[in-house]
């Protein structure tokens, strides 16, 4: 067990290695200029109004990694410069690469950008700096032939070289450990996850609070909901023919096919209204009225305690429903086993038999959900957490992904792909506790 | 399984424990105030950051020299003995009161104002909202070497707004930001000048986050300190003790509720609940839907004083007027085009389905019918008439060449057809609805228009650089003076929200006389020329002005409400022991 455990242990590393590698390579997709982003200087340029200061910008170009080539390596044409990186503006970037695959020539695709560049402020065409497509820039150029950039544009694009070779040959360049992955993915070892785009926090510090708000929310509901889908679904499960197994069936199902958004809707008009029942808060964590920053711990969680209920209760539900009709099933195939038979002939009383020799064999489905859960834990749920008005880790990622801070996105899907990796391993862990016949092999 | 049965049981027992010890309502014996927000910024910052919000707290929290008063729509000095001095429109001189004080004691001087408009201007501070207009504004800034209370300011060139730059600028205790004195090094013309070689250091940690989020740092000349903020849950101000304006004249110097709470909830459901368990006291955050829907409750309604208030903003279709003409294709390159589809646009529909029939008034013109001295009375809405905006398209060229249905014309030689894309701002059903409903009406004379739902960045980044064929946005406007140069003046086509790429001569001189003139009298007269020239060329359709939904408690008396941010001054709102107050009274 201890060599199985170590051997899926050393594999976790290359997992997590992808992982991280497949978020870093969606969040460099991405069209966001992380820089103008996070300096919010994109509105600026474009009104061209006074930018901020260059160091500063150089600075966050550096803490942000954005002067480093972006991996261990590159491959790319050998008409494309080693230095493309360092244009600052990402946007920028990708025309200069758009051209140079049009032309195979990069002085000429510098001088190409300093004539868009010099378009002047009052023309129409000063979108044509963005422009990718080296036919459409001569066409707005012939539009607005009158112009004088345009005449300077267009006899420069009579010059284009268009060579192919340099297009074809293609160029590898080592870059070594100085490169923008490896930078953030050392700091994301060491618990550093770099810096939201959106207001330049530290992301650590930034969910931290509400990383502890949804576990607490996910893990008390993944919690409530072994402790009562287990016994219901093995009560409901021991004698399928019955009629509470087939009303206990229509309830799991019933409940499981209700949208959470509904499940927790209904149970805020139900509980948190005082047209029906008004016996629980509907939103927040706390009554800011009467709370106090100096109580006890104990005083605390208690005044935390009734703003919690419906939202534990609405994610727990859910995990009921497929919880409990998974045991139940579990259960009811059992009943053709040998050793329930054995069990029964034996004369062993019902309760023995389910809850002790049924139990744990219907326990592996539950270890299986229930970790594979703890990944969903640390992320929350956007839907509960928006309808209880809960400051949680779900409503941080549905808010960092509309703001496209991508630096937030990628820290959190590393986190969750490492979370699963862990769940998988105690679920293996797990499974050999509840079932003494498995048995792992290094393999 | 008896330990599961245990553990079952103790939920239970927490559960039971839990559901008596939920508030069964929320008690303000102590005249408390719980003012609800849907929307949380990230950071207070008190130059770096902006949002509606801020400027809601920050009018309990902070002071700038002056504000456009919310009873008179007036210029008004707030820490200034009169209005700045001025004999050429272009030197200002601000004499500060000598009576403020910090919370920490100390006296605000001008030296204090200087420290406040210089962060704006450095180059080091993340600030792009406010550093093009104070430095497209001031030239050069100093204080009196007689008068520690006195401030200089040379503007770069006459103009109207001159006086009111200062009014978006939050004092800011030079002693607290900079206990260095390192902004004391530069004059306002070395920042100026010398953008990239100031202190980089100094810049880092004036726009480090806590700056924005620590209440230490929200240190103001308001009335209220910023005491708590719970990410998430809610924000705490608290009345201070021996502040400086206490006894003083004027709304924004009363300070009746000892604590208002701004509480965050997100959900329109949970909000309406809140409502309904009196948990909120004040609200204008509401959807409309779940709004009309509490009117029909008695028990809101005896509760609730409700109205739907007036503000200046508006919603327009926006025509781009100088399109590229190969991404973009020249459609609405002629005001009878343009003219056409003000003609096919229901505005009156969109108000009375999408709207609820509450939610906004028809907009005429580019300044609101509010300003009643400012608007131009002779424009009339332009009818929703589908003959008359077919007919205006046959006049401007276009027919149907290829008898696809859809309108098409010879542009260059090459045959255009009449298909553009709207651009919307994504998120918002009611934004999709009012597309749909144009679209409809559009088809109906061979025009197919395609709705592009976009996010913020893009909706905007497009916008900017001219990059669409029609967009659906919206303007928020004030009271005081507004430079149209930034939406209307030919120059901001590029570099400015001219998006549509109106302008001519004579509407820019309109403009620049406006901005420039001493004379009301003939600066009004600009405007309503203004006015009329954009009515007639129609860059844009003129859609609807907006109107807030606000909910306050009865309890609460004194409840005034203004066309002018924010709105409502909470501050003022006094406590009404019968519970019976009177209703929402209506200032502008």
């Amino acid at each position: 067990m201890t060599r199985y455990i170590l051997s899926r242990l050393l594999w976790a590393f290359p997992t997590l290695f992808l992982i991280s590698l497949i978020s870093f390579w969606i969040s460099n997709l991405s069209a966001t200029d992380p820089l103008e982003k996070l300096l919010r200087t994109d509105a600026e340029s474009v009104s061209g109004n006074t930018s901020l200061s260059d160091d500063m910008r150089k600075e966050w170009q550096k803490k942000l990694f954005l002067d480093k080539p972006a991996f261990y390596f590159s491959l790319q044409p050998l008409a494309f410069p080693d230095t493309l990186h360092r244009v600052v503006s990402k946007s920028e970037r990708k025309v200069l690469r758009k051209w140079l695959w049009q032309s195979g020539d990069w002085p000429w695709v510098v001088e190409l950008n300093g004539l868009a560049k010099a378009i002047p402020l009052d023309q129409t065409a000063t979108h044509l700096r963005r422009t990718e497509d080296l036919e459409q820039i001569e066409a707005a150029c012939l539009y607005n032939a009158e112009a004088e950039y345009a005449q300077a544009i267009l006899s420069h694009l009579a010059k284009n070289p268009k060579r192919i070779l340099p297009l074809c040959i293609p160029k590898l360049k080592w870059h070594g450990l100085n490169n923008r992955y490896h930078l953030w993915a050392a700091n994301f070892v060491r618990g550093d996850m770099g810096y939201s785009l959106t207001d330049g926090q530290s992301i650590s510090k930034k969910i931290g609070p509400k990383v502890k708000i949804s576990l607490s929310i996910s893990l008390s509901a993944i919690l409530l909901s072994i402790l009562v889908a287990l016994p219901l679904g093995l009560w409901s499960g021991y004698k399928p023919w019955m009629a509470r197994s087939r009303a206990a069936k229509v309830a799991f199902i019933a409940l499981y096919s209700m949208p959470s958004f509904v499940v927790a809707t209904l149970l805020l008009f139900i509980f948190s209204n005082p047209g029906v029942l008004h016996i629980l808060p509907g939103s927040g964590l706390s009554n800011p009225l009467v709370y106090r920053d100096s109580w006890s711990i104990f005083q605390k969680m208690a005044h935390h305690l009734p703003y919690l209920v419906l939202p534990i209760v609405s994610y727990a539900l859910v995990l009921i429903a497929v919880m409990g009709r998974l045991v139940q099933q579990s259960t009811a195939e059992l009943q053709q086993a040998q050793f329930m038979v054995t069990a029964k002939a034996k004369g062993l009383p019902n309760e023995r038999i389910r809850n002790v020799h049924a139990l744990r064999n219907v326990l592996l489905p539950v270890i299986t959900l229930a970790f594979g859960m703890l990944p969903v834990a640390l992320g929350g749920s956007v839907i509960i957490e928006t309808i209880f008005s809960i400051p949680g880790m779900g409503r941080e990622i549905y808010r960092a992904m509309l703001e496209q801070d991508h630096n937030l996105v990628v820290a959190v899907f590393t986190l969750v792909g490492a979370l699963t990796v862990l769940g998988y391993l105690l679920a293996d862990i797990f499974y050999a506790w509840a079932d003494p016949r498995i048995r792992y092999s290094e393999a | 399984m008896k330990t599961i049965r245990i553990l079952l049981l103790s939920i239970s027992i927490l559960a039971i424990h839990a559901c008596n010890n939920a508030p069964k309502q929320l008690e303000n014996t102590d005249f408390d105030i719980v003012v609800h927000s849907s929307y949380e910024p990230e950071s207070f910052h008190p130059t770096n950051n902006i949002s509606a919000f801020r400027t809601q707290l920050f009018t309990l929290t902070q002071r700038a020299p002056l504000r456009v008063d919310l009873e008179s729509l007036e210029l008004t000095p707030m820490l200034l003995s009169a209005l700045p001095k001025t004999e050429d429109g272009i030197n200002y001189e601000y004499q500060f009161l000598e009576d403020i004080r910090w919370d920490d004691g100390s006296r605000m001087t001008a030296y204090d104002m200087l420290f406040s408009i210089k962060t704006v201007l450095s180059a080091q501070t993340n600030n792009p909202s406010l550093r093009p207009l104070f430095r497209g504004t001031i030239a050069d800034a100093w204080v009196d070497e007689q008068d520690s209370f006195k401030l200089h300011m040379r503007c770069v060139e006459r103009h109207a707004a001159n006086i009111q730059v200062l009014s978006e600028c939050y004092v800011l205790q030079a002693a607290l930001w900079d206990n260095a004195g390192v902004m004391d090094k530069y004059t306002v013309l070395e920042i100026l000048v010398q953008a990239d070689s100031l202190e980089t250091d100094w810049g880092n940690s004036f726009n480090a986050f806590e700056r924005g989020s620590e209440a230490i740092w929200q240190t103001g000349l308001g009335a209220y300190r910023f005491s708590e903020w719970r990410k998430g849950e809610f924000i705490l101000l608290e009345r201070k003790g021996n502040w400086w304006g206490e006894g003083k004249a004027g709304i924004h110097n009363l300070a009746n509720p000892s604590r208002i709470f701004f509480k965050f909830i997100t959900d329109d459901n949970a909000t309406m609940l809140a409502l309904r368990k009196g948990e909120i006291d004040v609200t204008n955050k509401i959807a409309t839907n779940e709004f009309v829907s509490l009117l029909n409750e008695d028990a809101f309604v005896q509760h609730y004083n409700t109205m739907m208030h007036d503000m200046m903003g508006y919603t327009y279709l926006g025509m781009n007027m100088k399109p590229d003409g190969i991404k973009r294709k020249p459609i609405f390159t002629g005001q009878k085009t343009r003219r056409a589809m003000a003609h096919a646009i229901p505005v009156d529909e969109i108000i009375s389905t999408v709207l609820a029939d509450i939610g906004g008034d028809r907009q005429l013109s580019i300044i609101s019918k509010l300003l009643k001295e400012e608007f131009n009375e002779a424009l009339s809405p332009i009818e929703f008439d589908l003959a008359k905006a077919a007919a205006l398209l046959a006049e401007d060229g276009w027919g149907d060449e290829n008898k696809d249905g859809i309108l098409d014309r010879r542009e260059q030689g090459k045959r255009i057809d009449f298909r553009f894309e709207l651009n919307i701002l994504s998120g918002k059903q009611s934004t999709v609805d009012m597309a749909l409903i144009i679209q409809s009406n559009l088809k109906k004379i061979g025009i197919d228009m395609s709705i592009n739902a976009l996010e913020f960045n893009t909706f905007y980044n497009a916008a900017y650089s001219h990059d669409f064929d029609a967009i659906m946005g919206a303007w928020n406007m004030s009271a005081g003076y507004t430079d149209q140069t930034q939406l209307w003046h030919s120059s901001t086509w590029n570099g400015g929200s001219n998006f549509c790429g109106f302008g001519t001569s004579y509407s820019d001189s309109l403009i620049e006389f406006s901005n420039t003139t001493l004379d009301n009298e003939l600066r009004t007269k600009a405007s309503k020329e203004l006015q009329k020239e954009v009515y007639e060329v129609q860059p844009y359709v003129f859609l609807y002005s907006m109107k807030g939904k606000l909910a306050v408690h009865k309890k609460f008396k004194n409840v005034k409400v203004y066309i002018e941010r924010p709105y409502i001054m909470i501050n003022a709102f006094s406590y009404d022991e019968s519970f019976q107050s009177d209703t929402i009274q209506v200032v502008n």
